[in-house]
């Protein structure tokens, strides 16, 4: 090789800069001391007679052995590349430490200024202040705007009037964000609800203003600078502009309550967005007034060990809240307890729970159901009083959702969970000493169900005289407790937990003694529910007064005798109604009596009963009979009359009725 | 029987090899003129007035191509030893398959997405520059850096300074692919063809070349006779050269192609092959000045 081939390395450049020896002790080509555009001897393309031979090799190799040749390759050449690597990265390697330091820093760089970068683009933050409430948010708002009306879904209602300038609450304003117009603040401050049930009526708040699609996700209580504050994150649907698509929005509520005001500030934007505005806000809240109000949830309160049986009415009992339309906005006013005793959703409560003066019922009720013991009932329809049973002399309404929350007609049996009826025949055998289980959803502050145990104490009349009227236990009923059922260590329902009474005992102390409404009083309401019924607004009476649809004044006079099934005796009052053809027992309504009924009549002490109005024929009919202490006897197609029926006519010669 | 003339069997520098060198580099720079002369035409016969919507493999492909033509141009530029294809090959999918989806992962979690924050509203604003070229540049360079660094660099072929720029514009143009194909499938896969075309063709030299740039300083940094503090400074310094490049082509790429509310593409498109023509062109001058220094040059090669 002349000088002239000789690569000519810049003075500069060190093309080997690795001076010790190779680790590999097997002795290996290297391809530096090769002149450029040599191979080595053994290259084929160099040599393609010295190929020969090896092909031929192959071709006589077996399977087997070319494996095993192969096999005994890849080790060695793994090996190589794993030392290769080892050298490069290991301690030995002169580029090792340099380079680790140059990767390690400009690391570093990309990390301290990607932390700059935040610092420098973070928002400022700047106080809030008004009317008791201070937190610090991000200055990138708009100005505030006041919220518009929000129609009230379950009751029509008209607009407020428009607020005083003066007028301090209530504050209701929106904040939208400079950065992204769907992240959004919304402030509310209002007076404080009379109900002290903040986490339901703030609930209701929500669903009826976001509709069907709003869906809680969790609730739970955090304690800021010594005020609980009720953080609910949920979803809800919207539109950004009018006829857009609808999204899926997520939402977080901040709520507390103190003596004199509720505080609320609600943060909508995608969840991420929200997160951080919320690690912003939330730290800094703050509530002027120091006399916060519990919102801790009953859960969190001690439960007595129950039964298997208790807890099997869990799902039978419910909240029972009412509503009214204050201002032109419906608000959570108060609420009580339920039972179920009907497949068909008839949930039993007290009168007073729906009762709002003397003379005027609330404007709506929203049913709660069971969910968890540990978690607030789910609201999931609503009702109007004024369209329910009421028994206002014991004390007892008999009330069925009508409803949807968002306002739209509904039936318990149009889907969802199932009702379950907790009813039997009303015990006649309870003795002081028994046990008892109040179930219930009292108002302090949370929402849970709770389960309070006591015992028979006696029983005592309206006015605190011997009597039968009150079941008295000296379980500790709370507001709330009111409607809720009283069961016995088998689960049956014993009565409806009514009232508290307190009186002084004998050494001076006072003693609050529970106040039971027996099953054996709701007999008319129960009667109803087994007869059937939808509710109907202006038909609250518990008395079945059928009239009677014009028909052809020719027919059958119909008759017969209506009689006990224990023991025959004859049973006056009894209401025996003829339904108009095609009715059958399914649709037998007693709200709609007037609609059904073509031909009816009460028994007489004798038990006799004439039909007032003709049954024309032929035709077939359905007959229903009725009378309080009974089951309601409903008979598809128990009347088949025909063309040659006498004029006088005694279908069934008895009907037998069995009471309760 | 005489064997086939084999391209081996060429004397390793001559008059015919120079000009098919240089015949082929023309035709890879005309092929990817041609690529988007041929997306311009198809706009104008298809009437296509708006963007369209590139399919995931129609976005693969557009993004492919010019970086396939790049990347055969890159590595030509290697005349003394061509390194093995199939390591360039190999270290093209490097940058496309790790070096870039790695600089993306790091990027997001350095500096996530800013959710309550406030941009500058002009582009040489400090956070802007900030985040461009300290975040962004010096991260995706990094990671480019790093995807040579771990695998051929230790690798006996790497034997002179020239390898760094070859290997570097590999890993850069495999990187770039990785960049176009979510540009063009970003914003509902929706864009102009003829501008679309452009920019990938664009910012695949200009992605290549900043790979390209930091590739010269790691070749010098391997070979020098100089210490390691020296090597250790030249290494960092070349990777905020490379960076400073990158975060400042996003940045003025940006601002020249906004002119109030209206948008110019082509102004944009303009600018970022004037710079990556540019510093391509100062990476030939170096590239030059590296092969005249090779240890595997022979006088008299071109």
């Amino acid at each position: 090789m002349s000088e002239q081939d000789e690569p000519k390395p810049n003075p500069e450049l060190n093309p080997n800069p690795n001076p010790k020896p190779n680790p590999d002790p097997s002795p290996k080509p290297d391809p530096k001391s090769e002149p450029v555009g040599a191979r080595p001897a053994s290259d084929p393309d160099l040599d393609p007679a010295g190929s020969m031979p090896l092909a031929a090799e192959e071709d006589e190799e077996t399977l087997a052995g070319r494996a095993w040749r192969r096999a005994t390759t890849i080790g060695p050449v793994m090996v190589d590349v794993t030392r290769q690597v080892a050298y490069a990265l290991g301690p030995t390697s002169p580029y090792h430490r340099h380079d680790f330091i140059v990767i390690a820093l400009a690391a570093v760089v990309v990390a301290g200024a990607a932390f700059g970068h935040r610092r420098m683009v973070a928002p400022t933050v700047e106080v809030f202040e008004t009317r008791g409430l201070r937190f610090m948010r991000p200055a990138t708002w708009l100005a505030p705007e006041e919220v518009p009306y929000i129609t009230p879904r379950l009751v029509a209602a008209e607009p407020p009037r428009p607020k005083a300038p003066d007028a301090e609450l209530p504050y209701h304003v929106v904040y939208t964000s400079t950065l992204d117009s769907d992240v959004r603040m919304e402030v509310r401050i209002e007076a404080a609800p009379t109900w002290p049930n903040i986490i339901a009526g703030l609930e209701l708040d929500r669903r009826t203003r976001w509709g069907e699609l709003y869906g809680a996700d969790t609730s739970r209580v955090r304690t800021i600078a010594g005020h609980d504050w009720l953080r609910t994150r949920f979803r809800y649907a919207y539109a950004p502009v009018k006829g857009d698509e609808p999204r899926i929005g997520h939402a977080v509520e901040l709520a507390t309550v103190d003596r004199t005001r509720v505080y609320a500030i609600t943060l909508y934007g995608s969840q991420r967005r929200v997160a951080k505005l919320e690690e912003t806000i939330a730290p800094t809240l703050r509530v002027s007034s120091h006399t916060g109000m519990p919102l801790v949830p009953q859960s969190s309160r001690l439960q007595p060990a129950y039964p298997e049986s208790v807890a099997r009415t869990f799902p039978s009992t419910v909240m029972v809240m009412v509503a009214d339309l204050v201002d032109g906005k419906l608000r959570a006013v108060g609420g009580g307890s339920g039972v179920v005793v009907g497949a068909d959703g008839s949930i039993l409560t007290n009168h007073h729970v729906l009762d709002r003066t003397e003379d005027k019922l609330h404007d709506v009720f929203v049913i709660g159901r069971f969910v968890g013991i540990d978690q607030p009932p789910r609201l999931v329809c609503a009702g109007k009083p004024t369209a329910s049973k009421l028994q206002p002399g014991v004390d007892l309404a008999l009330v069925k959702c009508d409803m949807d929350l968002d306002g739209r007609p509904w039936s318990p049996s149009s889907g969802g969970p199932s009702w379950p009826a907790l009813v039997g025949a009303p015990r006649t055998d309870l003795s002081p000493g028994q046990r008892l289980w109040v179930l219930g959803y009292p108002d302090v502050g949370g929402g849970s169900l709770t389960i309070l145990q006591g015992l028979v104490e006696g029983f005592t009349s309206e006015e605190g005289t011997l009597g039968k009227d009150y079941i008295k236990t000296d379980a500790s009923l709370s507001h709330g407790n009111s409607g809720g059922p009283v069961v016995d260590d088998a689960g049956n329902l014993v009565g409806i937990a009514t009232a508290q009474r307190r009186r002084i005992g004998n050494n001076g102390t006072m003693i609050k003694d529970g106040l039971v409404r027996p099953l054996a009083t709701a007999t008319s309401l129960l009667a109803i529910v087994r007869a059937g019924w939808v509710p109907r607004v202006g038909h609250t009476s518990v008395e079945i007064e059928p009239t009677a649809i014009d028909a052809e004044a020719e027919g059958i006079r119909i008759s017969t005798r209506v009689v006990d099934a224990a023991n025959d005796q004859p049973i006056s009052g009894a209401l025996l109604m003829v339904l108009r053809p095609g009715v059958s027992a399914a649709q037998v309504d007693v709200n709609r009596l007037d609609d059904m009924v073509i031909a009816w009549g009460r028994s007489g002490t004798s038990g006799d009963v004439y039909l007032k109005q003709p049954v024309p024929a032929p035709g077939t009919y359905t007959v229903m009979v009725v009378v309080d202490g009974y089951v309601p006897l409903i008979g598809t197609d128990a009347l088949r009359l025909a063309e040659d029926t006498v004029p006088f006519f005694d279908p069934w010669g008895e009907v037998k009725l069995e009471a309760e | 029987m005489s064997a086939p003339l084999r391209r081996s069997a060429l004397p390793r520098w001559s008059l015919r090899r120079a000009r098919l060198l240089v015949g082929s580099k023309l035709a890879l720079v005309g092929g990817l003129l041609a690529f988007v002369g041929l997306a311009w035409i198809v706009e104008r016969l298809l009437g296509l007035d708006g963007p369209v919507n590139l399919s995931p493999p129609l976005a693969l492909i557009v993004a492919g191509v010019p970086a396939s033509l790049w990347l055969a141009f890159f590595y030509l530029q290697d005349r003394h030893e061509p390194e093995p294809m199939h390591f360039v090959a190999g270290v093209f999918l490097l940058g496309g398959l790790v070096a870039a989806p790695l600089a993306d992962f790091l990027i997001y979690q350095v500096a996530p997405p800013v959710q309550l924050g406030q941009y500058g509203l002009t582009p040489f604003t400090l956070d802007r520059v900030v985040h461009s070229v300290l975040v962004i540049g010096l991260a995706q360079e990094l990671c480019k850096y790093a995807a040579v660094r771990y695998t051929i660099y230790t690798s006996p072929e790497f034997d002179e300074p020239m390898d760094g720029v070859v290997y570097m514009m590999s890993v850069g143009t495999g990187f770039a692919v990785w960049i176009n194909y979510h540009r063009l499938q970003g914003l509902g896969g929706s864009v102009y063809l003829s501008t679309g075309a452009a920019q990938t063709v664009v910012t695949t030299l200009a992605h290549a070349s900043f790979a390209g740039w930091l590739g010269y300083v790691l070749g010098r940094a391997k070979f020098t006779r100089r210490g390691p503090v020296s090597r250790g400074v030249l290494l960092f310094l070349g990777l905020l050269g490379a960076a400073a490049l990158n975060g400042q082509f996003a940045l003025v790429e940006q601002w020249v192609s906004k002119s109030g509310f209206d948008r110019h593409a082509w102004r944009g498109v303009l600018y970022a092959a004037a710079v990556a023509v540019a510093v391509f062109a100062v990476l030939m001058l170096l590239v030059q000045r590296l092969l005249a220094q090779s240890p595997f040059r022979k006088d008299g090669a071109p």
